[in-house]
């Protein structure tokens, strides 16, 4: 692939949006996630951390050991050579979701804007082999894509001001599972009992950006008891993980 | 339960901060911390904490009202700086502890902050530090994913902070014979970008050239603005990209939100500019009602700013001296400050 035409934004005196694009595309985001490991690899002086998300990475430096202008010579040669492989491989995950129309109560608004029947919203939800661009807006909360372009439906034009933990949520062709409660502008289709993000575990967040997401349907009793053994520390985790 | 400090009652908002947490942003988690990490690490100095590491040691953040606290431990050195209201031990004799100093407390000593006036956050230092678990290498809380300082959350009535190192009654204290003078004027410094180039000029304009105020919707994730709309020129939906502290975002109404320490990781609206890190703690003891002018800097004068600004809070933290605790000899310093201040003012 040929070196991209990035582009350095200033974020402040503490940070430096190396933007890629203006697009949501994986081959770019998974550039921007090893330029990542290649910064952290680089252990530049002052640089704190980076964040990827869709097509930009937020480089984090301290202004007191590293000027912008030093920073981005020592980006320059990092962003031209080839990326390095991350830490681990992808991991796969198959998470269990309930459409059932009390945990899922935009799913008739999502089939009337995307022309689709609410089966076949969930069909298409299902099929698709999500990859997770990034993480962002709550610990370990997973923006993942694409679904089909019938699915590429405006968010809401009025946030609610709550939706659960679980909630599998959909707007502009992406889905997101909600890691806390919190509020969305997205559309609410279903909800997972698994809880994407618990301190009380080992491995407190399940996903890293470059993982591959399916959606596999449980029922109602499904999900109460698969609630119950989350809920008393019994749900095994493993069950998530796909060869 | 730990020897400590008892709260009595809570204050409006107090919460456990440091620095703040950092390397974990990619993972979605917020950086958190203090919103004036000036008067933050004066506290700290004033209890003799060290401020060697980044993230430096958890201190209550006090706003707008400050809590009421029991002494349980057999001692406690504690120290309020950001605001120059004083702490007030009400029992069981009354007592007036002013802002800048360290003093110790006894076991059953009962002490609070009151209205603060002159900040809308100040800082409440102990020494040691509060014996509660680093989650992500931080003590600060971050509330709107329920973890870090006390149980996640702002104190309430009964909590039982404890405390690192319930140390025996030392008599050395500490004090900052002069504060910084808190700096009113209502501009704040912004390096244009990451997305200026989503406004029309007409809206760049506005953002530069007219005032703004503070609303009172303002809390440790964000700072909405009131005054004239800021016109997009490219929309106001970007794909989500990564935010900093500081950063200013414009939704749909054209009204900028100043993003402060709780913010979220990414976001989708575009950012017209961004706060430079050394104004951040002036914008953070801005209370609802102040007037901002935002002025144009350049990266390289941020830079410059933030040396300067660095040399300036060691030479402060520098300037602390011991003193015995004595009131005697806390009264000599005092006077000797007053004479050097009439020399000068004369």
């Amino acid at each position: 692939m040929a070196t991209p035409d990035v582009q350095y934004l200033s974020s402040g005196d503490t940070a430096l949006t190396v933007q890629f694009g203006t697009v949501i595309e994986r081959e770019l985001n998974s550039r921007i996630v090893a330029l990542g490991h290649s910064i952290a690899q680089a252990a530049i002086a002052g640089v704190s951390e980076t964040l990827p998300t869709y097509r930009s990475l937020l480089v984090n430096y301290d202004p007191l050991v590293v000027t912008r202008d030093e920073l981005v010579a020592q980006l320059q040669p990092l962003i031209e050579s080839p990326p390095e492989a991350g830490d681990a491989a992808p991991a796969h995950w198959q998470i269990p979701v309930c459409f059932d129309s009390d945990l899922a109560p935009d799913l008739a608004h999502v089939a009337a804007a995307s022309g689709l029947d609410e089966n076949e919203v969930i069909k298409a939800m299902l099929e698709v082999t999500h990859h997770v661009y990034m993480l962002g807006f709550a610990p370990g909360q997973p923006y993942m894509g694409d679904l089909p372009p019938a699915l590429n439906i405006p968010r809401r034009e009025n946030p609610v001001a709550r939706v659960e933990k679980g909630s599998v949520v959909t707007a502009t062709g992406l889905t997101i599972i909600y890691a806390v409660p919190n509020p969305t502008g997205w559309h609410v289709v279903g909800r997972t009992p698994v809880e994407i993000f618990n301190l009380a575990r080992e491995e407190a967040i399940l996903f890293k950006p470059g993982d591959k997401v399916r959606l596999s349907r449980i029922e109602r009793d499904e999900f109460d008891e698969l609630t119950a053994q989350v809920d008393d520390g019994s749900f095994d985790m493993t069950r998530l993980r796909q060869p | 339960m730990s020897a400590g400090l008892e709260v009595i009652s809570p204050g409006l908002m107090t919460s456990v901060q440091d620095r703040g947490r950092f390397g974990y942003q990619a993972l979605g988690i917020s950086v958190s911390g203090a919103l004036d990490t000036d008067s933050f690490d004066i506290a700290n100095a004033l209890v003799g904490n060290e401020s060697g590491n980044k993230v430096g040691t958890g201190a209550l953040e006090i706003r707008m009202l400050g809590p009421t606290l029991k002494v349980t431990a057999d001692s406690v050195t504690v120290a309020l700086a950001g605001t120059a209201t004083a702490i007030e031990v009400v029992a069981p004799e009354r007592e007036v502890i002013s802002a800048c100093r360290s003093v110790t407390l006894l076991k059953g000593q009962v002490f609070r902050v009151g209205a603060v006036s002159d900040s809308a956050v100040c800082y409440l230092a102990v020494h040691g530090g509060f014996d509660l678990p680093p989650i992500y290498g931080s003590q600060s809380t971050c509330m709107s994913a329920g973890f870090g300082g006390f149980h996640g959350r702002i104190l309430e009535k009964g909590d039982c902070l404890p405390l690192r190192q319930p140390v025996s009654g030392s008599s050395s204290q500490r004090i900052l014979r002069r504060p910084p003078d808190p700096d009113n004027s209502p501009f704040i410094r912004v390096v244009a970008g990451p997305q200026d180039d989503y406004f029309s000029t007409a809206g760049i304009k506005t953002f530069f050239e007219t005032g703004y105020t503070v609303s009172q919707a303002v809390n440790r994730m964000g700072m909405r603005l009131e005054g004239a709309a800021v016109t997009h020129e490219k929309g106001y939906n970007i794909a989500s990209d990564g935010i900093v502290r500081g950063a200013i975002q414009v939704p749909g109404n054209g009204l900028p939100i100043i993003l402060m320490a709780d913010c979220q990781t990414t976001g989708g609206y575009p950012k017209i500019a961004t706060v430079i890190s050394s104004d951040m703690p002036k914008l953070g003891r801005m209370m609802p009602g102040t007037d901002i002018r935002f002025k144009a800097a350049s990266v390289a004068e941020a830079e410059a700013v933030a040396r300067e600004r660095h040399e300036r809070q060691a030479a402060l933290i520098g300037a602390i001296e011991r003193f015995s605790g004595s009131v005697e000899q806390l009264e000599h310093l005092l006077m000797t400050q007053n004479l050097i201040s009439g020399v000068t003012a004369g």
